[in-house]
Order: structure tokens, then sequence, then C-alpha cells
């Protein structure tokens, strides 16, 4: 019976010191500040348009990216003309029901979508969540 | 003389609980402290994840894949991705199968080292708890400087991966290696070698041959009862036929063994991972099929089955095309659901402080039981 | 200590029975004060202890801020609302709680602090000691069973059955310190380990009763390894379930304190209590007079709770570590065990006794 608790009490011993020698232990590849400052260069935290060097973005209204993106009326393109062709447009991303995927990044054409760093997540207006580009 | 209590008390550990296992509601019938009946009640957590897939074609279809459980999103991603290219006769690199199974076990070890800290911290110690994370939060931030994302990467795609793995990533992954395998030993000596843990778990929740089979589970609840299966060794798929690794089975059937098997299984992973890396590093070629237009899929009419094994059990995805470009039906088989099912029949007769002991030994992740 | 409050009172020129009023109201709120410190400290212990097992950056979450939120957090349940369950017993409901708070407050005013500073110096300090901490569990078993709610009365049965295991090791490991000392009083217990230093302390002949006292420790305040009664994850919070504001507050707060207090009495009993291991202090450079007499009291304080510091920070590392043992694991643990270990306890203290006579008193 007093076998047993000789075995316990060894295990218990082992226990506490693999629980001290760990708090000492320093290595580890986590990097030491609190809050990484390593944005990937593949996601962040909202999505922007990429300005050329005239400040205009190189999107044609061609609507693959409403093709590609799984959540429904994320992506809205509005024609203004009333021709059948689209020259301009009024694009709308609605950033409440967007999933932050990626699709749309990654099979535009153009390669006229990015990553963005900052995000406004929690606004007092909902107009605020809709990230628009109006071309004429 | 009549006996002050006649009726039995019934207790709710609802939707809404301290312990981590999700939204599930076990509904208790107790006696004292012995239970007499325990009914599970589950869809808490439903989103219509196999009816959105008739409505979505198959690349938009894909972002939601990884979604159905957040622990082990690229093992989802792989079972539809392999699915869809058996549809329409895509090959995959060999390069970027090696990727895709380096990425898979690093996901095994991480959802092993959270179902270790969540289970001793259900059962009242938090040591076991900050170890097993922060070195969850290692593996995490390497997948961050991979794929973008540290849950719900959407990473794979049909014929390879998204984008190449260059040779800062590949050391980071060999630095991990070497520290993770003295740490490894020091979590197993916290946790195996407790006598408070040994106390508490062995000779409890014990599943023997024919039950395991009869409930049709899958993993290493099923390894722990002595049958050995894995899908990895008898149908292989990608390249585990050409990698080295065991797989460890036990003969007890009870709740110390299943936590036993996941930390050997996890010393395994770290195997196949070392002999991936060293192939990576010194082959070049592709990671992606350039020939497929994914924006294009229109496959005949066929139906096509693949399985994958998690760290649950096996995942197997179904699909149904009609020809057109969305599918017809996308059926998941998910291993959750049966460890549910057992749990009326392990808890009869039971103390209530065994409930927390045994339901969280089977590793049950609600949110891929309901999809 | 007690003479320059004395003095300091008497110049007030008061008459004599407010004087003797106003002399034990002083001292009640000084206890009063260390109670309210001892449980921010308790608290804050354990905090470290969990960052230091991060390991992640220290110094950014210990800062005076975040140790400020212990005492934000007691404080604001003073402004929440207090719900009362409806199929509960109110008088009982309302009466757990303040149970609670005064058998603590008694056990705090036992204690020696100081050669001179001992609010009760009762003749029979052990024996009250023993009834005050089963009033305590008393307490826990009123608040539970007359909160009529299921996990409350889970709780409070688990908490009896503590009881039962934990209550008779205890008074033997007692017997044992009585017999070193021939008294009952701490005062006493605490003078006579002061003849050799260090090696006259009681922890060297009955170190098999600090090896079950340190055990039973946490059986007496539901903290883990023993933590079945208020187990947040089989349990809803147990016996507190259906306390809120107020009352909350005062459970809390007795429960750290008890936690302390219990750490403080095995200093008493086995290390010493207030005396310097090294036999001499710092006041002894000072010539005799009031200089030395207030460096002396703070000393003596210094150490007392620097050695329940210390084995505070021991029992919160080991308790991390272990996971809750169910009920009947306690029971059959403490009856099979720890009695008869007691109980050999006893016997090799007496013989210790009669052999190093001249060692102890």
């Amino acid at each position: 019976m007093y076998k047993s608790l000789l075995q316990n009490f060894k295990a218990f011993i082992k226990v506490v010191l693999t629980l001290i020698e760990s708090i000492f232990d320093k290595s580890g590849t986590l990097p030491k500040v609190c809050r990484d400052d390593t944005t990937s260069k593949f996601s962040g935290g909202g999505i922007e348009f990429v300005k050329n060097n005239n400040g205009k973005s190189a999107c044609d209204g061609c609507g693959l990216c409403q093709k590609v993106c799984p959540c429904a009326d994320a992506i809205q393109i509005k024609t203004l003309s009333d021709s059948d062709e689209v020259t301009s447009f009024v694009y709308q991303i609605d950033k409440s029901i967007c999933i932050m995927c990626g699709q749309c990044i990654e099979y535009c054409p153009q390669q006229a979508l990015q990553f963005s760093e900052e995000s406004v997540n929690c606004t007092e207006n909902k107009n605020e969540l809709i990230m628009e580009l109006t071309k004429d | 003389m009549k006996p002050i209590c006649d009726s039995d008390m019934i207790i709710n550990i609802g939707p809404q609980s301290p312990a981590l296992y999700g939204s599930m509601k076990l509904a208790i019938k107790l006696n004292g402290e012995i239970i007499k009946s325990v009914e599970s009640v589950i869809g808490y957590n439903h989103r219509g994840i196999e009816k959105l897939a008739e409505s979505l074609t198959y690349l938009q279809y894909l972002p939601v894949v990884n979604k159905i459980d957040y622990l082990s999103g690229f093992m989802y991603m792989e079972a539809y991705c392999s699915a869809v290219e058996k549809l329409c006769d895509i090959n995959v690199p060999e390069r970027a199968q090696y990727i895709r199974v380096m990425l898979m076990e690093l996901n095994r070890i991480s959802s092993h080292l959270f179902y270790l800290g969540v289970y001793l911290s259900d059962l009242g110690s938090k040591a076991q708890f900050y170890f097993a994370f922060t070195l969850r939060d290692e593996i995490l931030h390497i997948l961050q400087d991979i794929c973008g994302q540290k849950i719900m990467q959407n990473y794979f795609v049909f014929g390879g991966v998204k984008h190449d793995l260059d040779l800062n990533a590949l050391n980071k992954i060999c630095d991990f290696c070497s520290s993770f395998s003295q740490k490894v030993k020091e979590l197993e000596n916290l946790i195996i070698d407790n006598p408070a843990f040994k106390a508490r778990t062995k000779g409890l929740g014990i599943i023997t041959k024919n039950k395991a089979l009869s409930y049709s589970l899958t993993g290493a609840n099923l390894r722990s009862a002595g049958i050995n299966l894995d899908i990895r060794k008898i149908k292989p798929y990608l390249v585990y036929d050409a990698l080295e690794f065991q797989v460890p089975i036990d003969d007890s059937g009870d709740c110390f063994s299943r936590c036993l098997l996941r930390i050997r299984e996890m010393i395994e992973s770290l195997k196949i991972i070392r002999q991936c890396s060293r192939f990576l590093i010194k082959s070049s070629g592709e990671y992606k099929n350039n020939d497929v237009n994914p924006l294009q899929i229109h496959p005949q009419s066929n139906t096509v089955i693949s399985h994958v094994e998690s760290p649950r059990g096996i995942i197997s995805c179904t699909i149904i095309s009609d020809g057109s470009d969305k599918p017809s039906r996308v059926k998941w088989r998910t291993p959750s659901l049966y460890s549910i099912q057992i749990l009326p029949e392990l808890l009869k007769n039971r103390y209530y402080s065994d409930i927390t002991a045994i339901v969280g030994s089977l590793d049950i992740v609600v949110s891929e039981a309901d999809r | 200590m007690e003479f320059y409050l004395g003095k300091m009172i008497l110049s007030l020129n008061l008459q004599d029975y407010f004087t003797f009023v106003v002399l034990y109201t002083a001292e009640f709120l000084i206890i009063l004060f260390f109670l309210l410190i001892s449980a921010f400290s308790a608290d804050y212990a354990e905090k470290y202890i969990f960052s230091l097992l991060k390991k992640k950056n220290l110094s950014a979450r210990l800062n005076v801020c975040n140790s400020l939120k212990i005492l934000a957090n007691s404080f604001k349940l003073f402004f929440k609302e207090i719900i009362v369950p409806d199929k509960s017993v109110k008088i009982a409901f309302f009466l757990a709680p303040a149970i609670l708070l005064i058998s603590v407050l008694f056990i705090y005013s036992l204690i020696p602090y100081n050669t001179d500073f001992c609010v009760n110096k009762a003749d029979s300090g052990l024996v009250s000691l023993i009834s005050l901490i089963l009033l305590f569990s008393f307490g826990i078993t009123l608040g539970g069973i007359s909160s009529n709610s299921n996990f409350s009365i889970l709780g409070a049965m688990r908490h009896c059955v503590q009881l039962i295991s934990f209550s008779v090791p205890m008074i033997l490991t007692f017997m044992g310190v009585a017999v070193l000392s021939s008294s009952l009083s701490f005062p006493q217990i605490v003078i006579s380990q002061a003849k050799y230093d260090i090696l006259s302390w009681y922890i060297f002949p009955s170190f098999l009763g600090f090896v079950v006292f340190f055990i039973i420790s946490s059986a007496i305040v539901n903290r883990s390894p023993y933590n079945f009664s208020n187990a947040k994850s089989e349990l809803a919070d147990g016996y507190k379930t259906e306390y809120s504001g107020v009352n909350l507050a005062i459970i809390n707060l007795s429960e750290f304190s008890l936690f302390f207090i219990i750490n403080m009495i095995s200093v008493i009993l086995f290390f010493g209590g207030f005396l310097s291991p090294f036999g001499v202090y710092v006041a002894d450079w000072f010539s005799a007079g009031s200089f030395y007499y207030i460096i002396l009291t703070v000393e003596q304080m210094f150490w007392l709770f620097a050695k329940t510091i210390f084995l505070i920070f021991f029992t919160l590392l080991i308790q991390t570590a272990f996971p809750r043992l169910k009920p009947v694991n306690l029971a059959s643990f403490s009856w099979k065990y720890l009695i008869p270990v007691s109980i050999i306890n006893i016997l090799i203290v007496c013989v210790i006794k009669i052999v190093f006579g001249g060692f102890y008193v």
C-alpha cells in the first residue's frame, strides 16, 4: 500500500522540477515583442485600390471579381450610362459582408486591388463601411 | 421513513458553458452524484454549408470550405481540392504535393496541442494550458508568414498552392523542429507522469473494439481500442507512400490511452515534417499547375469521393456534378458527429465528476458536427 | 505596539470606558487593513505565477495599472444589483457571507504579529482556531444549500465531503505542535521556538506534520487540486453561483484572505513566526529606546510576511501543475494515508521531546 505512495511521491517531484525548469527556459522561436509588427504581404486589414502615378486606378469594370466572390452582394457594380459598354460605373465593396478571403485580389486581370494595412471595423454609420470608386 | 428527495435532478450543461467544447447541450439526470441518463442536443451551430454549395461555383465555394472546422482548415481544403482534381483530371506537381503534406502535418500538431491544453484546463490545472498554447503560438506565427493568416488560411488551389515557399520560411520550420522535439518531452513529463492526471483518467470511459466499430469511430478514438486503421497507410494520397512514419496503437480503450496516443502522433508528424523540408530545400519545381484555369471548370456528370485523415478522424467529401459550373450536391462526412453519439452509453452509471474527463478526451469540435 | 497605541490614546484624556472602546476600534481597523492587504497580495501572487508561465513580456503585464485592476474589480461589485433567487431561504442566504467574514476576522485577531501586538492573547488559541475553520466550512455549506439551485446544492455537498476528510488530520497535526510547546496559545508557541535560532523551529522534529498540513491547506480553502466544490468547468461556480453584488465581493474576499491566513498559521506553527532565522535583528545596532522599538516591530512583521509570501509562491506553483481530484479520491486518500501518517508524527514528536528535553521548552 505504501509502495504506490512512494512511486506517486517520486512522480510528484519530477513534475514540479519539470515545471520550474520550463519557467526558466528561454528557447523557442516566438518573436520577442508581445504584439508582432510583421504584417505579411498576403493578408491585411482591409481592401483598397492600387493607385498608379496619376492617382487613378486600373479597374475597368469587367466584373470578374464579382463572379469569384463567395459572398452574395459584397461587390456591386452599378452602371451610370445607358449604353452596353461599361465605361462609367460606381464600384462598391461592402466591408460588413466581406470575409477577406482574397479571391478578388488574386483573379483580377488588371491587378487593381490589394490588401490595405488599416481597417475600420466599428463605426456608427453604415455608409463608412462601404468602399467606393466612381469612374466616369 | 420517506427519503428526502424522490425524483431525479435534471442539470443542463448548457449551450453556453465555462468548459470549452462548443455550443452543445447535455441534459443529465442525476441521482445524488450518479448519472442515470444523458441526452445530447446539437444543432446550435448549423450554418447550412452543404446547402450553400448548390448555389456557388466550384471556385466560389473554396473559401467556405476551410471554415467548417476552425482547427484543421488545411485538411478540409485538401479533401475538397483533391475531389475536384479527380473530377477534372488535374495533375498536381510534386513540389506542391510536398508543400501540402508539410502544412497538413503542421496543422495536425497545432490541433493536438489545442486539444491537450483545453483538456487539462477543463480538468483544473493551468500550467499545461499555457505551455501547450505557447507552443501552438510558434506554429501559428510560422503559418502567418507563409500563408498570411493564422487560422482559416485560404492557401490551396486546384492544381497546387497559391504562392511558393522561400528559404526564409524553410529555415524557420527547421528551427522550430529542433526546438519542438525537446519541448514535447517536457510536455510528456508534465502530463503522462502526473499522478493526479492518472488517478483522474485511468480505467475510465473504456471503448471496446466491437463498440467502436459499431459506432463507426475513426482516428485516435479507434486506434486506442486496438484497431489499426489509418487512411494514410491504407489508401495513401499525395506523397504519403514515399514517407517513413509509424502509426501508434494502444490496447486499452480508456481516456488515458487516447491522450497518450495523440502525444505520440505529434512526434510522428514531426518526422514527416523533417523529411518534407529536406526535400523542399533541394528541389525546385512548379508550385502550381499552370494549365488549369479555375474560372472555367465544367466537369461532366460524375460522382467522386475523397478521404483525408484529420486529427479527429476520417473526413470524406462526396461531390455529385451534373455538367454545369455549380455542383449538384456536396456531402461531408465529419468525424465529430460519431464521437457525440457514443456519449450516452459511456456516461451511464458514472459519477458526475467524470463528465469532463470523458467528454474532453474524445476531442469533439461541435462546429464540424453541425456543419 | 499596544503600549505606544495605549499611550497615544491616554494622552487624549477621555473617560475610562471610551479609551477602552477607542483602543479596540483602532486595533480592529489595523486588522481589517491587514485583511485587505493580504487578499490583494494573494490575488497578485496568483497572477504573477500565471504571467511567468506565459513567458511573454513580463514588465508590460504587471505594471501599476494592471495590479490596481484587482482592487477595482472587487470595488465595482459594490455598485451592482443584488439578485435574490425566488426559491431561496432569504435569512440564511444573507447570513452565509457574514459568517464567512466574521470567522476570518476572528482568525486574524488570534495571530501574533509582533512580540507585543496580539489582539487576542487567549490561552487556548489553537482550539479556537479549529472551531473557526470549521465555522468557515459551515458558512459555505449554508450558503450553498440556502440558494436552492442545482449547482449550488451539488457544490455544498461536495464541500461536506471535503470537511470530513480534512478535519481529523488537521487536529492531529495541531496536537503534535502542542506537545512540543506544552501550551496552546500562539504567542507562547512562537516564543518557545526562539531558543536556538533556526535549529529549534518546529519543522525539524515534526516534518511529517508539516507535510500533512501542507496537503490539507489547499483542501480547507477550496483551491486546486481539491477544487471540486467551485469548479468552473463542471459546476458553474459551485456554491457561489447565485450570489451577486456585495455578497459575492465578501465571499471572494474571505476566500482569498483565508488562503493567506492558513499559510501564515503554517509559518507560525512550523517556521518560527516572526523570529528571524539568524537570531539577530537590524535593530540591535541601535540602543534601547523608542527608535529601537519601532525598527524591531517593523522588522518582525517583515519576517512574518516574507516567510508567508515565500510559502504562498511555492503552494501556488504546485497548484497550477496538477488537475483536480474527485471527492472520492480525497476522502479515501485522507482516511487511508494521512491519518496514520499524522499519528506516527505524534509518536515521533513525543520520542524526540523525551530524548532532547533541553532543546525544546
